[in-house]
C-alpha cells in the first residue's frame, strides 16, 4: 500500500485521541456522594465483563475510525489483496499538466511540482496495479497519446520532461476523452497531474458540459486527481519589458526596463532578502548589479548595457538568484542592427507615384532605415519577396493562378502588407475575391477616376 | 385534636394511659371471668353469675396504661445522603423531624419517651457529649432532653444498625414501641435476626425506611465518581453500563425487606425524602388508630 499524500501520516497519532479523550473524562467525573454504594458494587460485579469489553471495543473503534479517517485523507492506493476496490484498471491514462508553473519547486527538496506529482504517480502505479494496465500518457504540450511500458519510466520520458508553455487542461481532457473512445480502453483509470492553474482549467469554458456528457457515457472510467495547488512562495519573476539596441554618441548600448515580481504567500513572506543581485551576460560578458527590493518588487527603467563599438549583433540573458520557480529566473535575448524597412512600389506611372514613395522613404523612426524599391511592371519578378515588408500595387491585378498571384499570397500568409492603388487601366482580373469595379466620379470638379472595389 | 399514637399491643406502664395493659386493672372495660380464690376481694364477686349457676366467678377489667415509645435514629453515615439533583432535605434531618413529632405527641398524651442511636456519633456539635440512648421517661423536661438530643446528634460512620438492634432489644426490657428510622443499608439477613429479636422480646416494632428516589431509579446521565458515604470506597460508574444491574439489586432487596418486615409482622413505612413529613405522620397514625370494634 502507497499514499498519496504520505505526510499526513505524521497525522496517526491523532488517531489516540479518543483514548487521551477517555482518560480525561475519566479524572474529570463529577463526585457524587452515594449511600446506596452496595447496589453499585454488586452492579459492578455483576456488569464486570460485559462492561469492560464493551468499554474498550468503543474505544478500540473509535480509534480505528480516527485512523481510518486520516489514512483515507492520505489517500492510499493498494494492490493485491488490499485492493478490494475491484484490481487494476485496464487501462491507467495519465493526463500530465507540463505547463510552466508546475515547475515550481520545493525549496529544501529541489523537487519540482511536475517532478514529485510524476514520482508519487509512478510509485503508487507500480505498487497497485502491477504492471497489470496499460498505461498511456498525454501530456499537454504534445497533446499526443504515448503507451509507456512500466511507470517508472513515467519520470523519464521526454513528454513528461517541464516545459515554458501553457496547459489546456479542458483540450487534455477532450484527448483523453477522444482517446478512451477511440480504442475502447475498458476499464480506465484517469490519473490527472495539475497544479490546478486557474489559466490552464478555464473553468468558465463551454468545453466543460461537453466533457461531462462524454465521459458519462463512459461507464468504466474513473477520474483520479494528482494535485499540488499551493502556490510555491519565495519566488521572484524576472521580466523583460522593453528591450532595444541603440547607437549613440558613445557607442553601441543596450537599454531595458525590466521588472522583478513576487509571489507572496503568508508563510513566505519573509523570504524575499532586501537586495537582490542581477547577472547579465552579453556576447559571454557578464557583469552583474544589486538592487533593493521594496516588498519583494523591483522596477528598473531605462538600464542600459554599453555594448562597446562595432557590437551591434550578439545574444544575452538576464539572470536573478535560484528560486523555486526556475523558469522565470532567466530571460534570454539575440539582438542586431534593426533591420531596414523595406518596400516595393509596382507602377509603370513613376510621377504619379512619387508622393507615395516620399512617404513611404521618410524616417519616421529615426533609429532606423527606410529604403523603397521602385518597380515597372515587367520586372515584378525582381522583388525581394524576403525582405520586403509592404508591396505597393498599381498596376493591374495579376491573373489567377499565376506565379505572381501565388507570391503575393505568400506574401500576405506571412503576415507582409500589401497596398493596391488603381492603375491607369483597370483589368477585369480579381486577386482574392477583389477585383476593381466600374470608376465612380463622386465629384464632378475633380477629373481622377475613384477607385471602387467590388465583388 | 391531634391523633393519638396508639400501641398495637398490650404494654406495661407504669401510669395509668390510653393504652392496653396486658395486667387487670379497674377500667371499664370488661376483660373475663375468673374463678374465685380465697383473698379475692369481695367486693368483685358477681353475684348474678353466682345466681345463674352456683358458682363463684371474679369479674375482671381491662387496664389501662400509658407505653414507651423508643426512638431508634440511625445515624450511619449512609443517613447524611442528600439527592444531588434536588437539593433537598438529607436523611438524617428528615428523620429527625419524624422522630421529633413522634416524640412529640407520645409525651403530649402522657406516655413515655426514650432515644437509641443506631451507630457511631459522627462529628460533635460543639464539642458537646451526646448521649447515644436515652431511657423511657415521662415529663416535659425529658422530652425537652430527647429532643435536643434527636437534634444534635451527628451521623457518620459505617453502620452498626444490627448490633444495635441487637443491643436495644437486650437493654429495653419492658415492653415499648420502639421506632427505628433508617435507610436499612444492611445485610438483609441480619436485619431479618435483628427484628426478631425485638419482637421476641415482645416489642411493638415501628420501621420508617427511607429513602430518596434518586437512590431508586439511579438516574444519572453521566459517568460520575461515587464515594461512599460510610466508608472509603470508590466506586468510577458509568451509568450507561450500570444502571440496569443496579436496579435490579436495589429491586431485589426491596423485594428481600419486604418478606423481611412481613414476616416479623412490623409496621413498616416506606418513605420518600421528597414526600411531606405531616403527611407521612398522618398516613403513619391513622394506620395504627384501633376501630372502635377493635378494643
Amino acid at each position: 500500500m502507497s499514499f498519496l499524500q504520505p505526510i499526513l501520516l505524521w497525522a496517526l497519532p491523532l488517531a489516540l485521541l479518543p483514548i487521551l479523550i477517555h482518560l480525561i473524562h475519566l479524572h474529570r467525573r463529577r463526585t457524587v456522594e452515594w449511600a446506596a454504594t452496595r447496589f453499585l458494587l454488586a452492579a459492578q460485579k455483576m456488569n464486570q465483563g460485559y462492561s469492560r469489553l464493551r468499554r474498550i471495543l468503543i474505544l478500540l473503534l473509535r480509534v480505528f475510525a480516527v485512523a481510518a479517517l486520516i489514512l483515507m485523507v492520505c489517500r492510499p492506493l493498494a494492490g493485491g489483496l488490499l485492493g478490494f476496490t475491484g484490481g487494476a484498471p485496464n487501462t491507467v491514462l495519465v493526463l500530465l499538466d507540463r505547463s510552466a508553473s508546475m515547475e515550481q519547486q520545493n525549496l529544501s527538496t529541489g523537487v519540482s511540482k511536475r517532478q514529485a506529482g510524476l514520482t508519487k504517480l509512478s510509485e503508487a502505479l507500480e505498487k497497485a496495479y502491477r504492471g497489470r494496465s496499460r498505461i498511456v500518457l498525454i501530456d499537454s504540450a504534445s497533446r499526443s497519446p504515448e503507451a509507456v511500458r512500466h511507470a517508472s519510466d513515467l519520470t523519464q520520458l521526454p513528454t513528461s520532461q517541464g516545459t515554458d508553455t501553457t496547459a489546456d487542461l479542458p483540450g487534455l481532457l477532450q484527448d483523453a476523452l477522444d482517446y478512451t473512445t477511440a480504442n475502447k480502453t475498458g476499464r480506465t483509470d484517469i490519473w490527472i497531474v495539475s497544479d490546478l492553474q486557474c489559466t490552464d482549467w478555464d473553468p468558465t469554458s463551454g468545453r466543460w458540459e461537453t466533457l461531462r456528457s462524454g465521459f458519462s457515457l463512459l461507464p468504466g472510467v474513473k477520474f483520479h486527481l494528482l494535485t499540488y495547488p499551493g502556490p510555491a512562495g519565495g519566488n521572484l519573476s524576472l521580466n523583460i519589458e522593453h528591450l532595444r539596441v541603440r547607437s549613440g554618441a558613445q557607442g553601441t548600448e543596450i537599454t531595458l526596463d525590466l521588472n522583478v515580481t513576487p509571489t507572496i504567500t503568508p508563510k513566505t513572506r519573509s523570504l524575499f532578502p532586501s537586495e537582490l543581485p542581477i547577472r547579465f551576460v552579453i556576447n559571454g560578458s557578464a557583469s552583474a548589479m544589486r538592487s533593493k527590493l521594496e516588498n519583494g518588487q523591483l522596477a528598473i527603467k531605462g538600464h542600459t548595457i554599453p555594448l562597446g563599438s562595432g557590437s551591434i549583433r550578439g545574444w544575452g540573458r538576464i539572470e536573478i538568484p535560484a528560486d523555486t520557480q526556475p523558469a522565470d529566473n532567466v530571460w534570454h535575448f539575440v539582438f542586431d542592427a534593426p533591420p531596414v524597412m523595406r518596400s516595393a512600389v509596382i507602377s509603370d506611372d513613376p510621377s504619379g507615384i512619387a508622393p507615395v514613395m516620399a512617404a513611404l522613404g521618410a524616417p519616421a523612426d529615426p533609429s532606423r532605415n527606410y529604403q523603397v524599391d521602385l518597380l515597372p511592371s515587367k520586372q515584378v519578378s525582381e522583388i525581394a519577396w524576403d525582405e520586403t515588408g509592404l508591396i505597393v500595387w498599381q498596376i493591374p491585378l495579376p491573373a489567377t493562378n499565376s506565379n505572381t498571384s501565388q507570391l503575393l499570397s505568400a506574401h500576405l500568409a506571412e503576415g507582409r502588407s500589401l497596398l493596391f492603388l488603381p492603375p491607369a487601366t483597370p483589368a477585369a482580373e480579381s486577386f482574392l475575391g477583389i477585383s476593381w469595379g466600374a470608376e465612380v466620379n463622386s465629384d464632378p470638379r475633380n477629373s481622377r477616376k475613384h477607385l471602387v472595389v467590388a465583388k | 385534636m391531634a391523633l393519638p399514637i396508639c400501641a398495637r399491643q398490650a404494654v406495661i406502664g407504669s401510669v395509668s394511659g390510653l393504652h392496653r395493659s396486658p395486667v387487670r386493672g379497674s377500667s371499664l372495660e370488661f376483660a373475663e371471668y375468673r374463678k374465685y380464690v380465697p383473698g379475692d376481694d369481695l367486693r368483685r364477686l358477681d353475684w348474678r353469675a353466682w345466681g345463674r349457676s352456683d358458682r363463684h366467678y371474679v369479674k375482671e377489667f381491662e387496664a389501662d396504661t400509658n407505653l414507651r415509645l423508643i426512638v431508634l435514629l440511625d445515624i450511619s453515615g449512609s443517613m447524611n445522603f442528600r439527592n444531588t439533583e434536588e437539593n433537598g432535605l438529607n436523611r438524617i434531618d428528615y428523620a429527625r423531624k419524624l422522630a421529633g413529632t413522634l416524640a412529640y405527641l407520645a409525651a403530649r398524651q402522657g406516655d413515655a419517651v426514650g432515644f437509641w442511636t443506631a451507630g457511631n456519633q459522627g462529628k460533635k456539635k460543639k464539642n458537646k457529649q451526646i448521649p447515644t440512648s436515652l431511657p423511657a421517661r415521662r415529663g416535659a423536661t425529658h422530652l425537652g432532653t430527647v429532643l435536643d438530643t434527636i437534634g444534635d446528634v451527628q451521623a457518620g460512620g459505617p453502620t452498626t444498625l444490627i448490633s444495635s438492634l441487637h443491643e436495644a432489644a437486650e437493654q429495653i426490657s419492658q415492653r415499648a414501641v420502639i421506632v427505628i428510622f433508617s435507610d436499612l443499608f444492611a445485610d438483609p439477613a441480619e436485619l431479618r435476626s435483628a427484628i426478631q429479636h425485638l419482637r421476641f422480646r415482645k416489642h411493638d416494632v415501628v420501621v420508617f425506611h427511607l429513602l430518596d428516589q434518586q437512590e431508586i431509579a439511579f438516574d444519572f446521565d453521566r459517568p460520575a465518581r461515587f464515594i461512599d458515604l460510610e466508608g472509603a470506597d470508590l466506586v468510577l460508574a458509568d451509568p450507561e453500563d450500570m444502571a440496569a444491574a443496579y436496579r435490579k439489586a436495589f429491586a431485589d432487596w426491596t423485594l428481600q425487606i419486604d418478606g423481611i418486615v412481613r414476616s416479623a409482622g412490623i409496621d413498616y413505612l416506606r418513605v420518600m425524602l421528597d414526600e411531606n413529613y405531616t403527611e407521612v405522620l398522618t398516613r403513619f397514625l391513622l394506620a395504627r388508630t384501633p376501630k372502635k370494634s377493635a378494643r
